[in-house]
């Protein structure tokens, strides 16, 4: 664990850039920057809290901060909510969910929440939902036996359970078609903990299930939200549900989309605005960012500046550039990182991006960097060009898009064909 | 100068790469993904090879070879229970390198990509670093099929050739300089430790039921490699000749040149000419029917230099010219250099002091450019033989001053005792005979130590000194 505090050494500097983890306790307080276009409208209506039952959905770039903006969220709406923050990653297998595992992991991260905070939940409710699930679920091979303890029985059902889920093939099969008859049950064995937890600590629950996002079968992501769309509205707790951002940006989702009470896209922190001028807002934040992990004397000003701008905005890849840059200074034998380091670790990335962009993405992304107002249209090349990162979406109102700045010169390079076939076209 | 085996520079940025690399692994704590790209097997082969040697002692690397029939990095992972291992305080850390994904049919192989989004939690819970080498193809496809985690990286790492059409050839040439261990990269330490985790190596092999003589081989010309530059001659000509004795039992043609050639240099290090001179034939005759220009070129300039020894000179110069243009032709800059060092001899030897001092500045500037502190220190001594020569003492001081202190830093004893011994004679000349002792003394003390040919002469010439004091 590198010091919470910005490092002294180029070593701890590439220790204490991680692009693996989402920031969250001690480190979220030591180097966690606002931004400056975040999450306060979402924070803002949370609190507000029209309603103890909204669902929300919240979508943005891979690498853009979602999962630390929604710990951020989690934390900061702790005191009027009783604030469950859970990954599906870890207690899924997202190579195959649907709807009801993700209602089942629901009700398990709400009991494990209650007995991790000692929220004692009732011994009749505890009963109610042993009773419920050992019933329901009677053909889970090698059940907790019925001599356990109560306390080991609801351990088995909301704990236990959720690891075979994930792993024994057969046993999710058995689930998935036991719930799918009886799912209003299990709704309703949700709710009953949910406003068990409401009425213990006097703060409703708002559960952030986050992870969703990172389904890369964007069939199995569409399925979940069509066929399961309303019954993940249905639990009686307010709730945040991630979506990816290729799903979220097509016709179709629209559809489901409205059926939420809301939704959120997290923009990228510009480094331009739209007329191509430097952002200099964004650009602070990225450079604090880069600052709370590195002493002023161990990085060029110049070199900051370079950071801030080949990230695009996206932390993730300012965090993995920084910590490339930082490999790259001590290679070199360098007091500190200078802007030379920032653009060979960029020329790495670049050399991956022009393996993987084919002349149909050169030529969407001259498109939209080319039109002035630089929109969207969709298609499955774009829908591409997002997921590979070198589309960007930025807001100021209304949503923009731009060329990742480390596949810009890849675009210069081909800026007179392409330039061409722009004017063919037009 | 000669060459060991020939080979193209490599490229500056696969040496930085390759320097990020073990620095990375060397400095991670707890997890890290790292992508390193190749383009040929003998570029990563040589590539892992040269981590784990420069890491021994200090990060524990465990290759995990994905196989079709098991191509999942987490269920391979968890098999070594890495975290059981990282968390006792006492043990070395261990880091992975995964590789075979091109061994992998395209389905499976997408397959396992997807298996890396979708466990990528699971892989960052084992808190080891985790190295996946692979090709751009493959590489590009992971990033698509596991973009989260691909955007986990720690680093980037590109080890391909800079010229994709020379891409094989460079790989070889890659391994052959990696196998060289220039002066200049390895400290003698390092060596000796090398050395026994060769022997280690060797034995555990040897002791195998099924040994594989290929392999054994290869650790014997290896170990001749590592004693060679420590110059321990005899110890390496033993090992050279057990690897050119299963090589031709094998019929390994194109590894029996390169030991053949290797075998030769002990040779001409030990003034044994016409023995030399034997090998490098045989070598030159394969390197020519194989076909491979690179090794050729190395085995002609070797030519040049017995033909330097033996006073053809006009034999050596075309032999240097010959390897010189080949050199030139591949791209490989350190070889012209010392190419062009060596053409320098042979003006410095005929008394042509300005055509000499013109080949040795050309070929400083290139060690210079390269950062190739050993092919520095030897042409920078050899500018102050052709001051000496021309009796301007103070430029050559100069001149053997700064060649001392590098080769005293690389600890490269045959270069140390050269320069020692040149300067040593030129304070004999200015009359300065008590400095000149101790630096003669010394010189002469590291030739017999490895057997330099001309040990013995200059201990008489050394001996005839004190008793003209």
């Amino acid at each position: 664990m590198p010091p919470l505090k910005p490092a002294e050494s180029l070593a701890d500097a590439f220790n204490a850039f991680d692009p693996r983890t989402p920031l969250s306790g001690p480190a979220f307080k030591a180097f966690y920057v606002p931004r400056p276009v975040g999450t306060e409208k979402l924070l803002g209506d949370l609190q507000a809290g029209r309603s103890q039952v909204s669902k929300w959905l919240f979508t943005g770039h891979r690498g853009s901060g979602k999962s630390t903006e929604l710990i951020r969220l989690a934390n900061e709406l702790d005191a009027q909510n009783f604030t469950v923050y859970y990954t599906v990653e870890e207690v899924l297998d997202m190579a195959d969910l649907d709807y009801k595992d993700v209602l089942l992991s629901l009700g398990s991260a709400l009991y494990e929440a209650a007995k991790k905070r000692k929220v004692n939940l009732k011994k009749r409710l505890l009963q109610d939902l042993v009773g419920w699930y050992s019933t329901t679920l009677k053909e889970v091979e090698g059940a907790v036996s019925a001599g356990a303890e109560l306390e080991e029985k609801a351990d088995f059902w909301f704990l236990k359970l959720l690891a075979r889920q994930r792993s024994e093939v057969a046993t999710r099969k058995t689930i998935r078609t036991e719930l799918e008859s009886r799912l209003s049950d299990l709704i309703e064995k949700i709710n009953r903990i949910a406003e068990a937890i409401a009425e213990k600590t006097g703060r409703p629950v708002l559960a952030i299930v986050d992870g969703l996002d990172k389904v890369m079968d964007l069939g199995i992501a569409r399925r979940m939200y069509y066929e399961g769309g309303a019954s993940l509205r249905a639990p009686a707790c307010k709730a945040i549900y991630t979506v990816p951002l290729a799903l979220f940006h097509t016709t179709e989702f629209g559809q489901v989309r409205v059926t939420f009470d809301d939704y959120f896209s997290l923009p990228n922190v510009k480094v331009n605005g739209h007329d191509g001028q430097p952002d200099e807002d964004g650009r602070a934040m990225l450079r604090e960012l880069v600052h709370r992990r590195l002493a002023p004397g161990l990085i060029a000003p110049d070199a900051v500046e370079r950071l801030a701008e080949l990230s695009g905005g996206v932390l993730r890849e300012l965090v993995a550039l920084a910590k490339d840059a930082c490999s790259f200074a001590r290679v070199r034998k360098g007091d500190r990182v200078e802007a030379e380091d920032v653009e060979r670790a960029a020329g790495r990335l670049r050399n991956v991006f022009a393996g993987m962009l084919t002349d149909d993405h050169y030529r969407e992304l001259w498109r939209i960097h080319a039109d002035p107002l630089h929109r969207y249209t969709n298609s499955p090349t774009v829908q591409e060009l997002v997921h590979n990162l070198s589309l960007l979406e930025y807001a100021d109102g209304d949503a923009w898009w731009d060329v990742h700045p480390v596949v810009r010169p890849l675009l210069e390079e081909r800026r007179d064909t392409l330039g061409n076939l722009n004017l063919a076209r037009a | 100068m000669t060459r060991l085996a020939t080979s193209t520079s490599l490229a500056p940025e696969v040496t930085v790469d390759l320097a990020r690399l073990t620095d990375a692994l060397r400095i991670a704590e707890g997890g890290f993904v790292g992508f390193a790209l190749f383009d040929t097997f003998p570029t990563r082969d040589a590539m892992m090879h040269e981590i784990e040697m420069r890491l021994a002692g200090e990060v524990e690397i465990r290759r995990v070879e994905l196989t079709p029939d098991e191509p999942y990095l987490y269920e391979r992972l968890e098999l070594d229970q890495p975290s059981a291992i990282n968390h006792q305080p006492s043990a070395r850390h261990i880091a992975y390198f995964a590789y075979g994904f091109e061994g992998i049919s395209d389905e499976a192989r997408a397959q396992a990509f997807g298996a890396l989004q979708i466990q990528r939690e699971a892989i960052g819970r084992l808190e080891v670093p985790v190295v996946l080498w692979m090709v751009e193809g493959n590489l590009i496809d992971l990033a698509r099929r596991a973009p989260d985690f691909f955007v986990w990286r720690a680093g980037l790492y590109d080890f391909r050739s800079p010229d994709r059409k020379r891409a094989e050839e460079f790989g070889r040439a890659m391994r052959q300089m990696l196998d060289i261990y220039s002066p200049s990269l390895v400290p003698p330490d390092e060596l000796r430790k090398r050395i026994k985790l060769y022997e280690e190596l060797l034995a555990r092999r040897q002791a195998e039921p099924d040994a594989q003589p290929r392999g054994i081989a290869g650790l014997h010309h290896d170990l001749g490699l590592l004693h060679y530059q420590l110059h321990g001659w005899d110890t390496a000509l033993a090992h050279f000749q057990q690897a050119r004795e299963t090589y031709e039992r094998l019929g390994d043609a194109a590894r029996l040149a390169m030991t053949l050639n290797n075998i030769g240099n002990i040779f001409s290090d030990k003034g044994e000419w016409d023995t030399a001179l034997a090998h490098f034939q045989q070598a030159h005759e394969t390197y020519e029917r194989l076909g491979d220009v690179a090794g050729l070129a190395g085995t002609l300039n070797n030519i040049g230099e017995v033909s330097r020894h033996k006073g053809e000179w006009d034999a050596a110069l075309a032999h240097y010219r010959q390897a010189r243009e080949t050199l030139d032709r591949l791209g490989d800059a350190s070889g012209v250099a010392m190419t062009l060092n060596n053409i320098g001899n042979i003006f410095n030897n005929k008394g042509e002091w300005d055509a000499a001092l013109a080949y040795y500045q050309q070929a400083r500037e290139t060690f210079e450019r390269l950062g190739d502190a050993a092919g520095l220190a030897m042409t920078l001594n050899n500018i102050g033989s052709v001051f000496n020569n021309k009796g301007e003492w103070d430029a050559a001081l100069a001149y053997y001053q700064q060649a001392r202190e590098t080769f005293e830093r690389l600890g490269d004893a045959g270069g140390l005792a050269r320069t020692l011994w040149n300067i040593g004679l030129i304070y004999e000349a200015q009359g300065r005979l008590t400095d000149a002792q101790p630096l003669l003394e010394r010189a002469v003390e590291l030739e017999r130590r490895f057997g330099h040919p001309d040990a013995e002469k200059d201990a008489a010439y050394l001996a005839s000194l004190r008793q003209r004091q």
